[in-house]
This record gives C-alpha cells, sequence and structure tokens, in this order.
C-alpha cells in the first residue's frame, strides 16, 4: 500500500473542502431559491436544514474518509463489503458531474473572452440570449439534433480540463497553494461587485425582492424540500470529494467543528452572492422599467443572460465589471471542478496503485472525450437531463445509503464515540437521531416525490427518448460500472481490507 | 429597503456569519489551550 499523501494543516484542508462546496449553484442557485420561496424567510428552513442535515452529513462524510484513509469505495467498504458498490456510484457519480461542470466553464471562457463587446452582446436581454444561445452554444432544436462539433467549445473544454489536471497533478502540496488563492478571491470580487451593486439607484428593489419575507410560505413542503435540496447540493456531499478530501489528514483530526466551518462558510458565500446579484438585478429591472421578477432568472440563464445584460447597463466600467463576474465563475468552478477530478483520480490510484499522475491522467483524458457530445449544439439539453438524473436520483441515493451505513451498521453512537475523541464540539444522540432518521427520511421522500412527478411528466418536458437514453442511460452507466469496479479484485482491497 | 427586508438582512447575517464566528472562536481557543497544554 502506498503511503498517503496529507495536507499541510488542518486549515488548507477546510480551504480545499470549501473550495469544493463553493461553486456555480452558490451563485446562480441560492439567491433565485431564496427569492421564489418566501424571500427572507428562506433564510429559516435553510438554516434549519443547514443544521440538521447539511452539517451531520458532512461529519459523517468526513468521519468516513479520516477513520478509513482511503476514498469513497474504501471508506465504505469498510463498515460492509457490499457498501463499496455505493462508494464507487458516488465516485463515478462524481465523474458524470465533472463531465458536465467542465463545459460549463468552457462556456465562461469563451464569454470571458468576448467580454470587451459586452456592452453590444449585453445591451438588452434579447441581444444576451442571442449571444448566448446562438454565440456561444449554436444551440439546437432538442437533444437528438447535435448539427456539428464546435471548435470553441471543444477549446473551451479542453482548456479546462488542462487547467484543472496541471491543479491535481501538482499534488496536495501544490492544490494547497493554489487554494491559498482560489478561495479567498472570489469572495473579495463578490464584495467588490456587492458594493458595485448597492451604490446603483434601484438596488434596493432587487434586495427587498430577495429579502422580503413572505412567512406563509413556511407551511409548504416544497419551500423545506427546496432547503434541504440547496443544502444538500450545495455541500457537495454524496459525491464521495468530501470523503476522498477528509481522507487526506491524519486520525487524529477534529471532525464536528471542521465540517460545521465548512458548511456554514459555504452558506456564508450564498447569502452574499445574493445581496451581489439582487442588488445589481434591481438596478437592472429599474434602468430598463421592468418589473424585477420579469429579470430574475437562475442557472446558465442568470450567468449568462440576465446578469451580463445587467452588467452592460452600468453607467461606467462596463468591461471590467463583465470580466470580474465571469473571472468569479471561473474561480468558483475550478475549485469544485479540481476537486471532482481528485475525487476520481484519487480512487483510481487507490484501487489499482497508480501514479498520480497517471490516474489524474486517465480520468481527465477520458472525462474530456465523454464530455464532446456537450461540445456539439445539443449539449445544454444534454448537460440538463445529465444533471438532473445524476443529482436527484443518483447522489441522493448514495447519501441516504451513506447515512444507512453509518446510522445503522456502523452505529451511529459508535461513530459518535469515536469522533468525540478529538472533536471541539461534542456530537451525540440528536446527532444519531439526525443521521437515523430524519436525514435519510427527508432525502428518501425527496427521491420519491421527484420520482412520481416525472412518471406522468417526464423531466423537463423533453422526449421520453431523450430523458430514458441520456438520463437513465447516464445512471445505468454509473451502476454499471460500479459493480464492475466492485467485482474487479486488487491487491490494494486486500491491503485495505475490504476483498 | 423596506423594514422587513433590512431585519431578514440582519437575521441572516446574524445566523450565518455569526455561527462561522462561532465556529472559529470555538476552534481558536481550542488550538491556545492546546498550545498551553504543550508548552506545560
Amino acid at each position: 500500500m502506498k503511503e498517503r499523501e496529507h495536507w499541510d494543516s488542518r486549515l488548507i484542508f477546510i480551504m480545499a473542502a470549501v473550495g469544493s462546496a463553493i461553486g456555480l449553484g452558490n451563485m446562480w442557485r441560492f439567491p433565485y431559491i431564496a427569492a421564489q420561496n418566501g424571500g427572507g424567510a428562506f433564510l429559516i428552513p435553510y438554516f434549519v436544514a443547514l443544521i440538521t442535515a447539511g452539517i451531520p452529513l458532512m461529519i459523517i462524510e468526513y468521519g468516513l474518509g479520516i477513520r478509513s484513509q482511503g476514498s469513497a469505495y474504501i471508506a465504505l467498504g469498510k463498515i460492509r463489503k457490499p457498501f463499496k458498490f455505493v462508494g464507487w456510484a458516488a465516485i463515478l457519480g462524481a465523474m458524470c458531474i465533472n463531465i458536465y461542470y467542465c463545459i460549463i466553464l468552457g462556456w465562461t471562457w469563451i464569454a470571458l473572452l468576448d467580454i470587451s463587446t459586452i456592452a453590444q452582446w449585453g445591451a438588452t436581454i434579447e441581444a444576451s440570449k442571442t449571444h448566448f444561445y446562438t454565440g456561444i452554444l449554436h444551440l439546437s432544436d432538442g437533444p437528438w439534433d447535435f448539427e456539428q462539433l464546435h471548435g470553441h467549445l471543444v477549446a473551451g473544454l479542453l482548456a479546462t480540463w488542462v487547467v484543472i489536471w496541471i491543479i491535481i497533478r501538482s499534488g496536495l502540496k501544490g492544490i494547497g497553494k493554489i487554494l491559498l488563492f482560489t478561495v479567498p478571491l472570489p469572495v473579495i470580487l463578490v464584495l467588490i461587485l456587492l458594493i458595485r451593486g448597492v451604490t446603483l439607484e434601484g438596488s434596493a428593489a432587487g434586495l427587498n425582492y430577495y429579502l422580503t419575507p413572505d412567512w406563509s410560505k413556511l407551511i409548504s413542503p416544497d419551500v423545506w424540500l427546496a432547503a434541504y435540496g440547496q443544502i444538500f447540493f450545495s455541500l457537495s456531499l454524496g459525491f464521495g470529494t468530501m470523503i476522498a478530501y477528509s481522507s487526506f489528514m491524519p486520525k487524529d483530526t477534529e471532525l464536528p467543528n471542521s465540517a460545521a466551518i465548512t458548511s456554514f462558510s459555504n452558506c456564508c458565500f450564498s447569502f452574499l452572492a445574493g445581496l451581489a446579484v439582487f442588488s445589481v438585478l434591481g438596478y437592472f429591472a429599474v434602468a430598463t422599467n421592468a418589473p424585477i421578477e420579469k429579470v430574475v432568472d437562475s442557472g446558465p440563464g442568470l450567468a449568462f443572460i440576465v446578469y451580463p445584460a445587467a452588467l452592460a447597463k452600468l453607467p461606467v466600467w462596463v468591461t471590467f465589471f463583465g470580466g470580474l463576474f465571469f473571472v468569479v465563475l471561473l474561480l468558483l468552478g475550478v475549485d469544485s471542478a479540481f476537486s471532482l477530478l481528485e475525487t476520481v483520480a484519487a480512487s483510481l490510484s487507490d484501487k489499482f496503485s497508480l501514479s498520480r499522475t497517471k490516474a489524474t491522467t486517465i480520468t481527465a483524458v477520458v472525462s474530456f472525450l465523454a464530455g464532446l457530445p456537450l461540445a456539439t449544439s445539443a449539449g445544454l439539453y444534454w448537460l440538463d437531463i445529465m444533471d438532473h438524473f445524476i443529482m436527484a436520483y443518483v447522489i441522493t441515493v448514495v447519501a441516504v445509503l451513506e447515512c444507512i451505513a453509518v446510522g445503522w451498521i456502523w452505529g451511529a453512537k459508535n461513530f459518535a464515540t469515536e469522533v468525540n475523541r478529538t472533536a471541539e464540539i461534542k456530537i451525540g444522540p440528536i446527532f444519531s437521531f439526525l443521521v437515523k432518521f430524519l436525514t435519510p427520511i427527508i432525502l428518501s421522500g425527496s427521491i420519491i416525490w421527484t420520482f412520481i412527478k416525472e412518471i406522468n411528466h417526464p423531466y423537463g418536458n423533453y422526449p421520453l427518448s431523450a430523458v430514458l437514453a441520456i438520463g437513465v442511460g447516464t445512471m445505468a452507466v454509473v451502476f454499471i460500472g460500479a459493480w464492475v469496479l466492485t467485482s474487479i479484485s486488487t491487491d490494494s482491497d486486500r491491503d485495505y481490507g475490504i476483498e | 429597503m423596506k423594514p422587513a427586508a433590512i431585519i431578514m438582512l440582519i437575521i441572516g447575517l446574524g445566523l450565518l456569519y455569526g455561527g462561522l464566528a462561532w465556529c472559529i472562536g470555538i476552534a481558536w481557543y481550542h488550538s491556545k489551550n492546546i498550545k498551553k497544554k504543550t508548552a506545560r
């Protein structure tokens, strides 16, 4: 068994985990979800979800990684051997996520290269839509209409993979140095955007829309599910990433407080990003004389259409703030992308005793090639379907099974006893209740709810053939791949005691 | 800004940033204690 690398310090480990958790979703999903689900009142279910699900799940993943000193399949396989399958499903899920995540970063490179003309292509929402859908994506009419592979999208995808390959290849010491730059910098840049935003006329309209509480929404189960979903997906849980990152820490590392710091940092950034987004959107709504509800959007629509159009309306320094925004997206995305690459590469390295360079290169090349359909005119549809099926089913199922493995098989009490030996904040019966009952029940409820909805109406009104081939097909690839990797026995499995 | 929005802004900052500060404070307190114990 190879000697395992270690992070230089606990601070670097927490920064790595924070960098992985804070991604594009914090900037483009949280503000929209909050505004749509009760505005300021959403903070209550969001905070409750953070305390009752986010932090306990983070503690579980840290505990699994630190105890096993190995990747997700080793960590879960050490509890019960069949759970190796769950670990591999998480790892291959992470690989699929990275396949489409990197194409988004590819779009960001392209938008950044176009930044000198943002005043023209962002002049109106319509112009911005044309720039994104036609200029960048060359979007076709449906998921089976590929048209062609676009050179600029392939170049953007390749640039992203080369950057994250170089970072991961540099080893934990190199990653640690990069994190000192890529984690704090987006926070500073978002603060600059926020200061610019709140000093604009009309920003209050956006902030009112974001923060004014609608308490009546709190009785809706959908709002609570949205809060739990937002917490769960934004903390990078169920991907095996936190397990892989924590496996690079010594066994006596403090867990619960480190998990709480990571989770709170992620939520603090989301809240801050919401202020920066809505202050600028409020200005845009007033400047264009449009109701704020009409200009609010989420996902790529916010990042590549509405927000650039809003920035293009700034009185001065349009190019500077436009460039700054896309640099923020790149920095947020790169941390998450290389953490996903590390998750897969570290697992291959553990399983087949490969060197870091070899494991990273194999993962990057395979993922890049698998991402090529996303560089065609049908790429956005494929991305959307893959994202939905991986997140709503694969990752959520993995998280439920992690809770069962730790809560019921290892035993929440045994886990807590082990963790409390080095804990700054002790965990006890409440943690046991959350891990054994509340979190798995809520996550299972979310899976069943989504499934029932989609039995009646295929996801996103896509043709059934596309949903089955792309969505269910991706899930099948993950589960069959996990089964194959679980079945292969290696010397390393014997060394880790999970053969 | 509306008063209700300002109150929620303060609550949001208090809950999230207060929570983060509290956790960092605990980590800082423990690191000081460990250093003291090691020095003894």
